[in-house]
Parts: structure tokens; sequence; C-alpha cells
């Protein structure tokens, strides 16, 4: 084994025996232990993935490391296999790195957890960063299912983490039959891909593509598809992740900014061999990516609880780079992924730090005042915001800005990436509007009557450290690839992962600064709007005044309303039903039927031995004459 | 000889508990269970994955006249399965209560059914085999109807009893047809193998086979009998019980169906249906697991549903699906058994196994929740876990016969989430409407002690089942390797 390949299992070998020693020592271990080995595996982990960066910095190659033989049955035959390149260590850098930071900052969270909930909690975080690291390094697609459903179940178990609550216990089952949909589909894809091609490693994969017929691509590709919505809470897969705010803080970041939903983007980047070649399915992905960002943030606006904000915009995010890898701008919506790691994390901690001030209220309309209580907190989470709208200096406008204009100026498609560019365009206002109404109510009006405390303190230094680092990537992080408003800037991000996921197939076009500059001053300005529609009235209420509208939006689209309907409703009266009228009865009965059904038809037989010879002699001619009736028939039709 | 002495070890050791004190007598049952695991670990290890045909053979004419041989052989379907009864009944004799009532009996039927068991996987024998399928059933039928733990015992021994013998009485027939129609008066499966009678003839004959077969399973909808047995057996033999004895119909399956009968074709093709009914059974088991309020009435649908998969995998009738058949036997032998012990544990300390009035029990019994866990996320099975190794390959098999099989039995896979995780929720977590503030610390109205956590001897029997849920979702491998050593040949060869 080589070193390179033993560092590449260091990855996962940290987090898992993490996970391991937390979950099996929970009750003896001491705090302090916790506190270490939770975050500190994952660091160790970091490390191992700089050194992989260091070695793909040198040259561009893509590893192939075999570490077993995980089956084999004739001619399927799974390699343990993890495939390295630049989008591997560039998702291994935004996990380890974003995720040390969420997991260092839940030492403080936690704090008034009792002993071995916390080792628990600490358990399910290196869970967590196991599958993700594992469905990001795996090379093969058994082994990225495996992964795949490892990530859900780590999210069941922190969105279930406070169990003695009844809605976290029923949103952590939502959010594992929605990622076991999303599961069925990636097993259904490798069916189909083994099916044709014989094959289940990414390099053999990729190797028959070119080969292959496009209806089996597109069906891969749809397939797959269903697997990337579920995980990435895309339209019409989504109702799983706003109720998932029934988890702590650290993991609402974790579950949102840095890792799990942002796992479909990675897939199409992964499988880009496939897209580029299933257009119908690849554009699907974009579509769905336009029509959940536009959604997302139309939900947002009515939503009150802080943390459901920030979920739809997450949401809407991830639909940005739905869109962007649709198109097959990966570039731009791994950028994106990147840029939202960094201000999303921000924005859900210091959501989180405020939360943990108002003990454990979630509700905005009451707080209120915090910029002049917890004036840190604010600053940070104004950077976030401004960033999540996309202004400039902050991360977000060069990602936002490089996934419209990619957009804008794709020549592919026939006007098809134009229209989403429109969509993501309404979008960005959306994004202004219900980031400045989260901004404005929050933290910048004053004391709400209904505040829970008084005096609210800032966070320890433990919680506040990883949100300054966050502010400072927030703020610097853009510089990676200016292109998007410095045409040609450099462009460091799109040209490290081009040997993965090849460059971007078009130029972008001058005209796109006018609509860059258009974008960024409409989404301020919209951001700025709020301030008249909620702290100034200005406007009154627009919800008074289209109840309706108020209504969709707080139903959000009533999809759970009609889910239920249609599948839980019916499902649990078919179970009822079918137990109570053909299990038990007919099913389970049959062998007691069979005695009695045996008895009865005993005694009625029995009831033709009558001793009447007249009756003898009635059954007697009617047999006779109903044989020669048949023997006429037979001879008559033949 | 080795062979011999795997099946006749535990059925001497029914015996010697004759002449022992009841106080030693789970000793030295356990004593005989150990002994017959360290032989057929000795098999495994001395088996070649490499040879072809049955290894450590033993032939010897037993009923010349006809044709009837004592042969025994191992290969690479039986060898797991040996390995598994001979580990499962260590783990039921260790399991079985200080108390339970009439130690020394039900201890020697533990015994003499695994006897029989392993010789029905050893047999190489048409009628041998049969005496042992016939065998099996007289200890079942006593312990099911002398030591039901709850409800009416006699009932259900009469109703698995009832289901068992028409299947077993229409398999006699079509034992002694197979001896006449292939003409070649010989009972021994290689030797029928490679004879066969002609399609029509073979198409009565996987009914009266099959028929059998499928109620052993059990495959929807012969699966009658399953729930009312399972609901009263005593955990300690549920352990064998739902662990291996369900798999003797499926080896069945694999063992003679596949090889003797391939051709089953007149009116229709049997080969056809028995898929369908697979892909049923499983959506059948499922649905009716979610309809259930008692724990082991759930655990016994969800063996439905899941027994569901492995048939589907022997009848997609290519390599893949039968290894993850055999595959699947094994693992469901892992995880049935854990299943059933830790709702027998939770109930012996709660004492009601309805989900509906069970709750909040995670705060006081933390290890016991976390083992739970383990083992649900295996039943309903998660990637990474034993059992989605066995569902992944019968459903690639099944996928290469007919796409739409595939994508209907996955509905199955949606819906075990659903009841496994209800289930597992509903017993552990709060209930609906329930919003605390934290962990529940006192007694509440389930009369469980504020503290009634998993005990070491409880814990040291279901860790290695545990510990093989996880090591076989790693590394399948082991399994799979010694699989194509096949004893007699396939229409589909394995490679």
């Amino acid at each position: 084994m080589g070193n390179l390949q033993a560092v590449t299992l260091a990855v996962l070998l940290l987090p898992a025996a993490g996970a391991t020693v937390l979950g099996t020592g929970s009750f003896r271990l001491p705090r302090r232990a916790v506190q270490l080995i939770g975050p500190g595996v994952v660091w160790l982990a970091f490390l191992c993935v700089l050194v992989l960066l260091a070695d793909s910095l040198s040259q561009a190659k893509a590893h192939d490391f075999t570490y077993w033989t995980w089956v084999q049955s004739g001619s399927f035959q799974v390699p343990a296999n993890l495939y390295v390149d630049r989008l591997t260590v560039f998702m291994g850098l935004v996990i380890t790195g974003v995720g040390g930071l969420i997991v260092t900052y839940a030492v403080g969270y936690m704090e008034h957890e009792t002993g071995a909930s916390y080792a628990r909690f600490f358990c399910y975080m290196d869970l967590f960063i196991l599958s993700m690291l594992l469905l990001v390094l795996a090379g093969n697609l058994v082994f990225l299912i495996i992964g795949w459903a490892a990530v859900g179940l780590s999210s069941y178990l922190l969105i279930g983490f406070y169990y003695w609550r009844y809605s976290a216990v029923v949103a952590a089952r939502k959010a594992f039959v929605m990622n076991v949909i999303g599961d069925i589909g990636l097993i259904l894809a490798a069916f189909a891909i083994f099916a044709s091609f014989r094959q289940v490693t990414y390099p053999g994969v990729f190797a028959s593509v070119p080969h292959s017929d496009g209806f089996t691509l597109e069906l891969i590709g749809f397939l797959l598809l269903v697997g990337g919505i579920a995980k990435s809470a895309q339209v019409p897969l989504h109702t799983w992740l706003p109720d998932a705010m029934e988890g702590p803080t650290p993991v609402s970041a974790l579950i949102h900014a840095a890792t799990m939903v942002t796992a479909g983007v990675y897939l199409i980047a992964r499988m880009h061999p496939i897209y580029d070649v299933a257009v119908f399915s690849h554009y699907t992905a974009a579509a769905i990516g336009a029509v959940s960002a536009l959604l997302a943030g139309f939900i947002a606006i009515v939503q009150t609880d802080i943390k459901r904000v920030l979920a739809y915009s997450t949401m809407s995010q991830i639909g940005y780079m739905f869109l962007a890898v649709g198109i097959g701008a990966y570039g731009a919506g791994l950028f994106h992924l990147l840029a939202h790691a960094f201000f999303k994390a921000l924005l859900f901690m210091s959501a989180g730090s405020v939360i943990h001030a108002m003990h454990d209220e979630q509700d905005m309309r009451k707080f209120g005042g915090l910029w002049r209580d917890m004036r840190v907190t604010s600053v940070c989470f104004l950077i976030g915001s401004l960033s999540l709208v996309g202004v400039f200096p902050f991360v977000g406008f060069f990602s936002k800005e490089l996934v419209l204009g990619d957009a804008f100026s794709d020549p592919n498609g026939g006007g098809f990436p134009q229209v989403l560019w429109v969509i993501g365009f309404v979008t960005a206002l959306l994004t202004g509007f219900y980031t400045g109404r989260m901004w404005w109510i929050a933290f910048w009006r004053p004391a709400s009557p209904e505040r829970p405390v008084e005096h609210p303190h800032e966070a320890p230094r433990v919680m506040m450290v990883p949100v300054v680092i966050l502010t400072v990537l927030t703020c610097v992080g853009g510089f990676l690839q200016i292109n998007a408003g410095f045409h040609p800037g450099w462009k460091l991000v799109e040209e490290f992962l081009a040997p993965a996921v090849g460059p971007l197939g078009w130029e972008a076009r001058g005209i796109e600064y006018l609509v860059t500059a258009a974008t960024f001053l409409l989404g301020l300005f919209t951001f700025w709007l709020a301030y008249y529609f909620y702290i100034q009235p200005r406007f009154s209420i627009w919800s008074a005044r289209v109840p309706r509208l108020q209504r969709l939006l707080e139903h959000k689209f009533y999809f759970d309303e009609l889910y239920d309907a249609l599948f839980v409703r019916p499902l649990d009266r078919a179970a009822l039903a079918g137990d109570r009228l053909l299990e038990q009865p007919v099913l389970e009965g049959t062998p007691e039927e069979v005695g009695v059904v045996a008895t009865s038809s005993a005694a009625a037989l029995s009831l033709t031995e009558n001793g009447y010879f007249r009756a003898y002699m009635l059954v007697f001619l009617g047999g006779a004459l109903a044989g020669a009736a048949l023997l006429l028939a037979y001879r008559v039709f033949t | 000889m080795i062979l011999t002495a795997v099946w006749l070890l535990p059925a001497l050791g029914a015996l010697a508990l004759a002449f022992v004190p009841t106080v030693q007598a789970r000793m030295v049952a356990a004593l005989f269970a150990l002994a017959s695991l360290v032989l057929t670990l000795v098999v495994a290890v001395g088996f070649d994955p490499a040879h072809h045909g049955y290894q450590f053979e033993q032939n010897v004419s037993w009923i010349p006249q006809f044709g009837v041989s004592y042969h025994l052989g191992v290969d690479g379907v039986s060898l797991w399965l040996l390995v598994l009864n001979a580990l499962l009944t260590v783990i039921a004799v260790f399991a079985t209560d200080r108390r339970m009532p009439r130690m020394r009996g039900f201890l020697s039927m533990l015994l003499l059914l695994e006897g029989a068991m392993a010789g029905l996987f050893l047999a190489a024998d048409l009628l041998l085999f049969y005496v042992f399928w016939e065998g099996m059933l007289i200890p079942a039928y006593f312990l099911i109807w002398l030591w039901a733990e709850s409800g009416d015992g006699r009932r259900a021994a009469i109703k698995f009893i009832l289901y068992t013998l028409v299947g077993s009485l229409l398999a006699l027939v079509g034992v002694i047809g197979e001896y006449i129609y292939t003409g070649a008066r010989s009972f021994d499966l290689a030797f029928l193998a490679t004879h066969h009678p002609n399609p029509g003839i073979q198409f009565g004959l996987f009914f009266l086979l099959g028929l059998a077969f499928a109620i052993k399973v059990p495959l929807f909808p012969f699966h009658g009998w399953l729930p009312d047995a399972y609901g009263v057996s005593p955990t300690p033999f549920l352990v064998t019980f739902a662990g291996v004895m369900g798999k003797t119909g499926a080896y069945a399956m694999l063992r003679i169906l596949i090889p003797l009968l391939p051709q089953p074709q007149a009116w229709w093709d049997w080969n056809a249906v028995m898929p369908v009914l697979a892909v049923l059974g499983i959506f059948w088991g499922a649905l009716m697991a979610l309809a259930q309020r008692d724990l082991k009435q759930v655990v016994a649908y969800s063996s439905v549903s899941h027994m569901g998969f492995i048939v589907l995998g022997i009848f997609s009738l290519n390599q893949q699906g039968q290894q993850g058949a055999v595959v699947q036997m094994l693992n469901h032998g892992i995880i049935i058994p854990a299943l059933f012990l830790l709702v027998a544990w939770v109930a012996a300390r709660t004492g009601t196994r309805d989900r509906s009035v069970l709750k909040d029990l995670a705060p006081r019994m933390p290890v016991l929740t976390g083992v739970f866990l383990i083992v649900t996320l295996a039943a309903l099975g998660l990637p990474g876990l034993n059992s989605f190794v066995g569902e992944f390959m019968t459903l690639l098999g099944a996928w290469q016969l007919q796409p739409w099989l595939a994508v209907a039995a996955c509905v199955g896979l949606i819906l075990a989430p659903i009841y496994m995780l209800r289930m597992f929720q509903g017993v552990m977590y709060a209930a609906p409407g329930e919003q605390l503030a934290g962990p529940l610390q006192e007694a509440g109205r389930n009369q469980v002690a504020a503290r009634a956590d998993i005990t070491g001897s409880e814990l040291a029997i279901i860790v290695p089942l545990v510990l093989l849920m996880i090591f076989l979702g790693l590394y399948p491998y082991v399994v799979t390797h010694p699989m194509p050593a096949l004893g007699i040949p396939y229409p589909v060869p394995w490679r």
C-alpha cells in the first residue's frame, strides 16, 4: 500500500474511529475527551485531505486505490476502491474544513447536554463526516450508494437527536424515508449501468459510455437524478428539509451548508460523462434546480422561524447549483457549492448563537434589538446575509454571478438556459427580499416585548472563533475566482476542477457585465425594500391584501398535504383494510376453513344418500340425459 | 465421516440430555451445540473454493433396490447455511431462560431440530433429503405446542402441521414421480440434475415439490401459518425456527427445483410465476407489517417480506440473483433472531409487546436502544450492513430478468424503513404529541425500572450477531467466494 493510498484510507478511518469510540464509550468517557475526539478526528482528516490536495496540485491525474474485493458473483465484481481526483479533493476540503469548524462550534453549542447525550451527539457528527467522505471518495457505484445511504442515516440520527420531542422523531423518519426513495433511484441506476456495461467502477463505466445507446444513458441519467434531488431537497422530494430543522443548530449547518444537500450537485458533476451525453436528463436537472430555487424563494418570504428561512434559502441556493451543473457549467456550480458552504454555515452558526442566547427561541419575530446587544454576531450575520444576496465583494456575489452569467451566455439548448437565467434572476430578487426581511426583523428592529432574554450574551469563544473564521472566508473567498465580475479575471476554482469535470464549453460574453450589475443592484434594492415593508411600514402589509397567496406560501404550495393525501394516509388505510379483509379471514384462516368445508360438504353430500329409490332414479335419468346432450353437442359442433 | 458427525452430534446431544439432571441440562446442551459449531467451522476452513462437486463426501448404499443411498456432501450453497444453523443453535441454547419449564425436553428438541436441519443441508440424495425434511417437523411441532409462550399453542401447532403436511405429502408424490419419470432408478441429486423429464412432467412435479417448499419458506400466499406459529413460539426456539427453518424451503428450491426441474412449462411456465409471487410477498409482507401492533407480528411479517427477496433472487435464474439469495438467507438468518431476541427482552422488561403502549424507553435502556437501532437498520436493508448485500444482488438478478420486477420489489424497500422505524421509534422514543424538555428520568406508566438496560449475558448473546451484520456488510466476499464450488451442475452455471 503506497503512502497516498494509506492517507486516503486514513481520511475515512479517522472519523470512523472517532464515531466508534464515542458511540461505544459514551457513558464512561470524560467530557474533556469527548471534546477532543469529536472535532479532533475531523481536523486530522482535514490534514489528510491537505496531503491529497498537495498531490493533486502537483499533477492532475486521478488515483484509483483498490483495497479489497467487496463482492464477486460471476461478472459482477465490486472492488472496495476509492477514487481520488480533483473533484474528490475539492469536496473533501469542504467537508472536513467547514465540517471541522461546525463540529468545533458544537462543542460550545451542545454544552448543556448531559454526559451520554453529549458524546452521542459527537458520535453522530463524526459518523456524518465519515459518510460524506465515503460518498465523495467512493470509486464505484456500490460504495457511492453505501456512502449515500450512510449520509441519510446520520442525518436521520441528527435530526432525531432530541428524541424526547415527537416532532423530531417524525421529522427524522420522514427524512429517512425520503432519502431511501433517493437511494432506490441510485440502486436502480446501478442496475441499469451494470446490465448494460457489466461494470460498476467509475473508470470502467465512463470508459463504456461512448459505446452505449442514448436511451440507456437517459434512463441512467434520470434514475441518478432521483437520488440527487432526494438528497439535495429539490422539488418534488424536498419536503423533509424544513422539518429537518428539528435537529440542533450545528446539525442544520452540517446538513445544509457544508455537506449533505450538496451531494446531488456532486453526483451530477461526478457523473458528467453520462450527463454530457444524456441531454434530456441533464436539462431536467437544470429545470428542477431552477424551479426549486424559485419555489423555495417564495416560501422563505413567509417563514417566521429563523432556521426555516435559512432552510428554504438553502434549497433555493442548491437550486442554483443544480441549474449550473445541469447546463454543464460544473465549475460554476461547484464554486457556488464552496461559497454556499462558507456563507450558509456562517448564517446557521450565527443564528445558532442567537438561538443559544435566546434560550432556544427560534421565532424571529420575538428577537429584535440584537444589533445593540450582540454586535459581533450581528456583523457576522449581516456579512453572511449580504453574501447570500450576492453583494460585492462577498463570496456569494462571485459565485452566484458566475452561475447566472454562464446560464445567460450558454449558446446551446436553443434558449433554454436563458429561460433558466430569467428564473434565476427573479430568484435573486426574492433572495434579497427574504434575506432583508430576516435581517431587519431579527436584528435591526428594536427588541420585541416578547423577547425571552433581557440581556443576551455573546457566544463563548469556542463558538465565536469558527464563526469569525467563516466570516473571513466569506469576505475573501470570492477572490479565488473573480472572473464573474472582472473579465478576464483569474478563475482558480474552475481551473483546478477542469481536469476532473472538464472545462466550460463556451466563452462568456461581454454583455454579462450589465446583467451582473443589474442582478447585484436589484438584489440589494429588494434587501433594502424589505425594510420599508416590515420595519417602517410605508407599504401596507402585502399579505393582508392577498390572503390567498399568503396561505399558499404558508402551506408551502401544499406539497405536504398532497403527499399525505396521496401516500401516507392511503398506505395506512390499505394496510389495515388488507389485514382485516384479506389477511386474517382468507390467508390465515385457511386450515380451519378447510376443516369446516370438509365437514360441511360431507354433511351436504350425505343428504343425497336418503334411501328413496325415486330420488336415485331421478339423478340417474338426469345424468343420462345430460350425458346424451353433451355427446350430441360434441357431434354437432365438431 | 465428519458430515455424519455434523448432524448426528446434536441428535446424540438430544438423547444425552435425557440422562443428565435438569440443573446441568443447559450446560450439556451448550457443550453439544458448541461442539457441532466447531465441527462446521472445521468443514468451512477445510472447504476448497476451487473444487467442483461435493466436498467431504460420504456415499453409502442404503436401499440398493431403489437406488437410494446415504449420500452426504457439502458445497458452496450449503456451507454457510450449515454454519448458520450451528451458530444459531448455540445462541438459542444460551438464550434459553433458566426458568424455562421442562428444560431438558426443550433443549433436546432444539438439538434434534439442529440435527435434522443439518442433515437436510447435507443430503445429496433426494429421498434422504425428504427424510430429513420430515424429521425436522417433529421437534418443531412439539416446540410450538408444548412450549408456547403465549396464546393458543395447540391451535398454532396444528395449523403449522396442517400446512406443512399438505406440502409434505404432495412432495412425497413429487419425489416418487421424479424417480419414476427420469427412468434412471436413482435418487442421487447429481444424477437427477443431468437427467430431466420432459417439460410437461416437470410442470407437474414442480407443482408438487414447489408447493411444499413455498409453504415452508413461506411464499405468498401460503404464509398463513407463520404469524400464529411465530407469535406463540418461545424466543430461543424462534432463533432457529425463524433463523434457519425458513431457509430450508428456499434452500430446497435452490437445491432441487432449479437444477432438477429447469423447464417446468406446460400450461404456463412456473419459472415465470414464482418471481411474481415473490414480489407480491415482498409487498404484502411489508404492508401487513405496517398494520400490526404486536412487535412480534411486525417482525414476523417483515420476515415474509424478506423471504420474498430470496425467492425472487432464486427465480431470477442468473448467478447474481441466486447467489444473492444465498447471501440473503444467511443475512436474514442473522437479523431475524436478533430482532426476536430484542423484542423478547423489551417485552420482558415492560410486560407488553403492544407497540401502541410502549414509548420512551431509550433513556432507561440506552445500550439496548443502540443495539436495537443497529439491528433495525440491518433489517431495513441499510447499505453498508449485511442485508443490503443480499437485497442488492437479488434485485440485480431480478433486473436482469425483467427490470419491472426489480422496480416493483423496490416498493418493499421503501416500506421497510417505514414499518421498522415506526416500530423502533415508537418503542424507544417519544409518543405522538409528546414534547418533553429532556430525556425522561423517572419511571413512567410502563412500569419499567428507572434503569433496566441490557444485561451482560444478553449482550454476550447478541453482540456476535451485531458484529456479523457489520462485518458481512463490509466484506461479503468471504461468503460469495466459495459459492461457485457447486455440488451439482446448475442450468445457469456459477463461475
